[in-house]
């Protein structure tokens, strides 16, 4: 620093006012990184990379071993994936219904609806990463999604300029949710012979697809709606086909 | 989770439950990195930031320094929770990414990242503040080492954490830091009244 840049100076600011003006810029810059740096999409790119030397087994873990991973916790995996779709579903058309409100005072009672069910929805996808070794990154990306979702649909003072991207936001996680339940949906169940007499199977599309045999034990609620929709693909082996929409959603009211 | 399989009705242990996919020690590790990574991710991007780097510069040392703790965490998750000052080593991890970043992003020594965008004024946080424009300049007026102390001051890292992650002693640290406020005084002077400063 030369004697000019000194005399252009007024005068050296006080230490209270450096902390100030350090404080300010350290918020401030904070918030710019905030507005511009998505995390969500870094947090893919690591998981990306670090399951790269994988890359040549892309059949996941938990149907690579299905001695380790009971039907029941795959039939079962595949439920909470759909309630996740579901409740998701919900929450896409709040975040609208918020955006639609943003001028009216419902919209604060809107948001935080909106929070309540993407904080069961944080915790349904939590649950999914744990079972699924094989979808961790898929499931990560959605825990993160809903995060952000969360947090910004309580950051009610930003409401106004955040709304958008909540919607968005939401709707991001919605289709990673959809993802993950396809993903599950295309691994191929074997339950012959299994015990699943003790499950709470209120939706047959978690089962479809799935192969049994006259061994496995259905619930009795659902035994003959699934011996109804099942087809016989090899002698004593039967293979559960909803079909096109006919059997599909076939709720189970007793 | 809800649907599981309910207990007793078929005679199975109650105790019984289906085998972990996932080592239990693992998935609390993951678990406790996630929460990690969404509470330091922008702030170790600031921290290069004020290293002198751009923000692109600096997300791409983050992303860096969070995927080596992450592959850190699969492969030993032991070793990660026994990483005493996790937020200074992140950092650590993250300034020397940013200095010696691998393969093809090798930068000169010397080069200067570009200052970001022109400031604005106003409450939209796309665009750097002129308060923040003016942190970063006076930031960029110090030496390296000087550098360093203050943007792990700036993240609230203790003055042991600093000397652990430069390396140097807890009084270097401490001297570093008043030399460096002096320097900063004069560059940031003629704000002395924060928020009504104009470029």
């Amino acid at each position: 620093m030369t004697d000019n840049d000194h005399a252009r100076r007024p005068s050296q600011i006080t230490e209270n006012e450096l902390d100030q003006l350090l404080a300010i810029g350290n918020r401030e810059l904070l918030d710019c990184i905030e507005a511009t740096a998505d995390p969500g999409f870094v947090l893919t790119a690591i998981m990306t990379q670090s399951t790269q030397p994988y890359a040549t087994d892309l059949t996941p873990a938990a149907s690579r071993n299905l001695g380790q991973a009971p039907v029941a916790l795959m039939i079962s995996t595949r439920i909470h994936a759909r309630e996740l779709v579901s409740t998701l579903d919900s929450a896409v058309d709040r975040a609208l219904e918020v955006y639609v409100d943003i001028n009216r005072v419902r919209a604060a009672i809107r948001a935080r609806d909106l929070a309540r069910d993407l904080d069961r929805c944080r915790d349904l996808a939590l649950d999914l990463d744990l079972a699924l070794d094989l979808d961790r990154a898929r499931a990560l990306r959605l825990v993160s999604a809903l995060d952000r979702a969360i947090d910004r649909a309580l950051d009610r003072n930003r409401a106004r300029v955040l709304v958008r991207t909540l919607a968005h936001a939401v709707k991001r996680a919605l289709d990673l949710a959809c993802e993950l339940s396809s993903a599950l949906d295309a691994q191929q169940l074997d339950a012959s012979g299994a015990d699943l007499s003790a499950m709470e199977i209120r939706n047959l599309d978690a089962l479809n697809g799935i192969l049994w045999t006259y061994q496995t034990t259905w619930p009795p609620t659902i035994a003959d709606l699934v011996r109804a929709r099942s087809e016989e693909i090899r002698p004593g082996v039967y293979q559960v086909r909803l079909g096109g929409t006919s059997g599909r959603h076939s709720l189970i009211t007793a | 989770m809800t649907g599981a399989v309910e207990p007793g009705r078929t005679g199975r242990s109650p105790s019984a439950s289906p085998p972990a996919l996932v080592p239990a020690g693992l998935v609390q590790a993951r678990s406790e990195w996630i929460g990690f990574y969404d509470t330091h991710y922008h702030r170790v991007v600031r921290f290069v930031m004020h290293n002198g780097a751009s923000q692109a510069n600096a997300q791409d040392a983050a992303q860096d320094a969070f995927l080596e703790s992450w592959a850190l965490v699969s492969k030993d998750p032991d070793r990660w929770q026994a990483i005493a000052g996790k937020a200074a080593w992140i950092r650590t991890v993250a300034l020397r990414r940013y200095r010696r970043p691998p393969g093809s992003r090798r930068r000169p020594p010397e080069a200067r990242d570009e200052m970001p965008d022109q400031p604005v004024p106003g409450p939209g946080h796309e665009e750097l503040t002129v308060q923040a424009q003016l942190v970063l300049r006076a930031l960029r007026s110090l030496d390296e080492e000087a550098r360093a102390v203050m943007a792990f001051e700036l993240d609230g890292i203790s003055a042991a954490d600093i000397a652990r992650a430069l390396n140097i002693t807890q009084q270097r640290v401490r001297d570093v830091r008043k030399k460096a406020r002096k320097v900063l005084k004069y560059e940031l002077g003629g704000t002395a009244t924060p928020g009504r400063r104009q470029l």
